[in-house]
């Protein structure tokens, strides 16, 4: 069977000179659920943005399904970005000044669902995140805690097929990021794949499998 | 998009008011250009058909016998229906006029000989003395004149309180007032006017004489036909008459050369607007460089970004389009009834301005457009 995600002997180098990853192999499978761990400087965000095609090696190859997603245009790899993977970030990054449900639908947009479609769709996964009461509060009036489940909202809304979480919880308490990791928890239930980066062990211990980096590549 | 577009746009308020001002400085100058134009042109046309229209000057048709008019009887052309005034007028060439019989300071003038009441045919505004009086001009014969506002302050003559004398080619002539010219003929303010019932004008070496006649408004055509006829049965192939113009050709070439010049003032309007548009857009990309990264991550392709941009400074545009008509034509307005004059505002210009702003948005959104269009979203998430 092919598996989800596939990186061969993949390097990045920045400026010519910077080396972020070096070769790097590794293999995820549909449904998987993995923590990508590693100190600082080993490469875990440009990784996942190798892997959510936001970003493409310097040398060696990504594969999705199968596929070599170095032979693909600017196109397909934003197509691919719209259909089949949804990204939570730990800063957040979402529309200050629109509310909860409008922050959810922005990530339908891009998938071209029409308007009609949109409302269920975002008021259910906002209600899987436990936010349907503050729906249409203005996001920079929610706490870190909500954001987050905002974001959460926003990804899973979208139905896609690979869920890449960069450091999900790093900004938020115990509490909060129980809530998050439950939420990201029960979509990886419903089939998703789930790369998870994190430094945080415990978080990393909710995964199925652990994958660590060190400066100089990959260790296990 | 159009829904994305519009949240956008709701998002800061703010900043999207001022966006949208360059569009609606920009329309609104171009409106009230234009309106102003076409207020002002109608004004200027009318108040040219008003004196125009009233003016009907006689010239002999050889330029060998310029002397042809100076002795017609103009109480015939007086008599005609629909002549309300006539004045003969002979120009002569310029001369040396001074304050001194000698050693003075010289100054060229025109000697001007008219005719009697040649104040009301010009229908001039005595500023300072008063006109001759014809009945003791015709008696005494002397050698008066009065000098027009131009002619008096070359010759220094600002500060006039009552009669004096000046030296026309070594000549006495008493000047007993100052004149300005109404706008009939502005020349008569560059000029010294003298009677004719003091002149000799063979001693003076002679000139160029006309005759005008002010008739009634649209009695000009009818007028200059039979005048020639009036004033000699047997030749009147030695006049022209210069009947008025045709309002509407001179309203015309009013308008197309005012609104010619105007509308290159409102372009260079709108070119401020289109770049204040760039500018203020310019900077909001820049702003949301994290929120473009986002879309981008989601699967927006480049062209999804340049549309979504394009489609805010077009909406901007034409929303600015559509308040800056509405300033522009209360300026018209507010203008017109401050000066008690007709505001004149084409239909077409609601339309047209809406059509402009939403050009001048589009245009503007080109540059911001590409330069969104151009963001990474790995760079646009790194920078928080």
């Amino acid at each position: 069977m092919k598996p989800m995600l596939e990186c061969r002997n993949v390097s990045r180098v920045y400026l010519g000179n910077v080396t972020a990853l070096q070769g790097v192999n590794l293999r995820i499978e549909e449904g998987e659920y993995v923590a990508l761990m590693g100190p600082s400087g080993s490469g875990k965000t440009t990784l996942v943005n190798l892997l959510g095609l936001l970003d493409t090696p310097t040398e060696g190859s990504v594969w999705h399904l199968g596929a070599d997603t170095g032979t693909w245009s600017e196109t397909v790899r934003s197509q691919r970005r719209a259909f089949t993977i949804s990204f939570i970030f730990q800063a957040f990054h979402l529309f200050e000044d629109r509310t909860v449900r409008e922050n959810v639908e922005v990530g339908l947009v891009h998938q071209r669902v029409p308007p009609e479609v949109r409302a269920p769709r975002v008021e259910d996964a906002v209600g899987r995140v436990d936010l349907q009461h503050r729906i249409d509060a203005v996001a920079r009036t929610l706490s870190g805690g909500e954001q987050q489940r905002t974001a959460v909202a926003r990804a899973i809304a979208r139905r896609p097929r690979i869920l890449i979480c960069d450091e999900p919880v790093g900004n938020l308490d115990e509490d909060n990021a129980s809530n998050v990791l439950d939420s990201i928890e029960s979509a990886h239930k419903e089939g998703l794949t789930v790369v998870m980066v994190t430094h945080d062990p415990r978080v990393a211990a909710r995964s199925q499998r652990i994958i660590s980096l060190s400066p100089v590549g990959m260790k296990r | 998009m159009f829904d994305e577009t519009l949240r956008s746009l709701r998002e800061r308020p703010a900043r999207t008011m001022l966006t949208a001002l360059g569009s609606v400085l920009g329309v609104a100058t171009v409106v009230a250009i234009v309106g102003l134009s076409a207020t002002a042109s109608n004004q200027v046309s009318l108040r040219f058909d008003e004196i125009l229209s009233t003016k009907v000057v006689v010239e002999p048709a050889s330029a060998f016998e310029p002397e042809r008019l100076q002795d017609v009887n103009l109480d015939e052309v007086r008599a005609i229906n629909g002549v309300n005034d006539v004045v003969r007028y002979t120009t002569l060439d310029q001369r040396l006029a001074s304050l001194r019989p000698t050693q003075g300071r010289e100054v060229s003038v025109r000697p001007v000989v008219v005719s009697d009441r040649f104040e009301e045919a010009f229908d001039i505004e005595v500023l300072k003395g008063r006109i001759w009086e014809h009945d003791l001009v015709r008696r005494t014969g002397g050698a008066v004149a009065v000098m027009g506002e131009t002619a008096a302050l070359e010759m220094d003559l600002g500060g006039f309180d009552g009669p004096f004398q000046i030296w026309v080619d070594g000549a006495p002539v008493t000047v007993v007032g100052l004149i300005k010219a109404g706008e009939v003929d502005e020349r008569l303010n560059g000029w010294v006017m003298m009677p004719e019932a003091s002149m000799d004008l063979e001693a003076w070496g002679g000139g160029s004489t006309s005759i005008l006649v002010r008739v009634s408004p649209g009695a000009g055509e009818g007028v200059a036909e039979v005048l020639p006829y009036v004033l000699d049965p047997e030749s009147p192939q030695s006049f022209v008459a210069l009947a008025p113009p045709e309002p509407e050709v001179l309203r015309a070439n009013i308008e197309s050369d005012t609104r010619l010049a105007f509308l290159a003032a409102g372009a260079i309007a709108l070119g401020v607007g289109a770049v204040a548009i760039a500018s203020a857009t310019l900077t909001s990309v820049v702003e949301r460089t994290e929120q473009f990264g986002i879309r981008r991550a989601f699967g927006a392709r480049r062209s999804d970004i340049a549309r979504l941009v394009l489609m805010e400074t077009t909406v901007l545009g034409a929303a600015g389009g559509a308040v800056g008509c509405l300033l522009g034509l209360t300026g018209v307005l507010a203008f017109s009834i401050a000066l008690r004059w007709v505001p004149v505002a084409d239909p077409v210009l609601i339309p047209l301005a809406i059509a402009i702003g939403t050009g001048v948005g589009a245009f503007a959104g080109l540059a911001p457009a590409i330069k969104a269009a151009m963001i990474e979203p790995v760079a646009a998430l790194r920078r928080i």
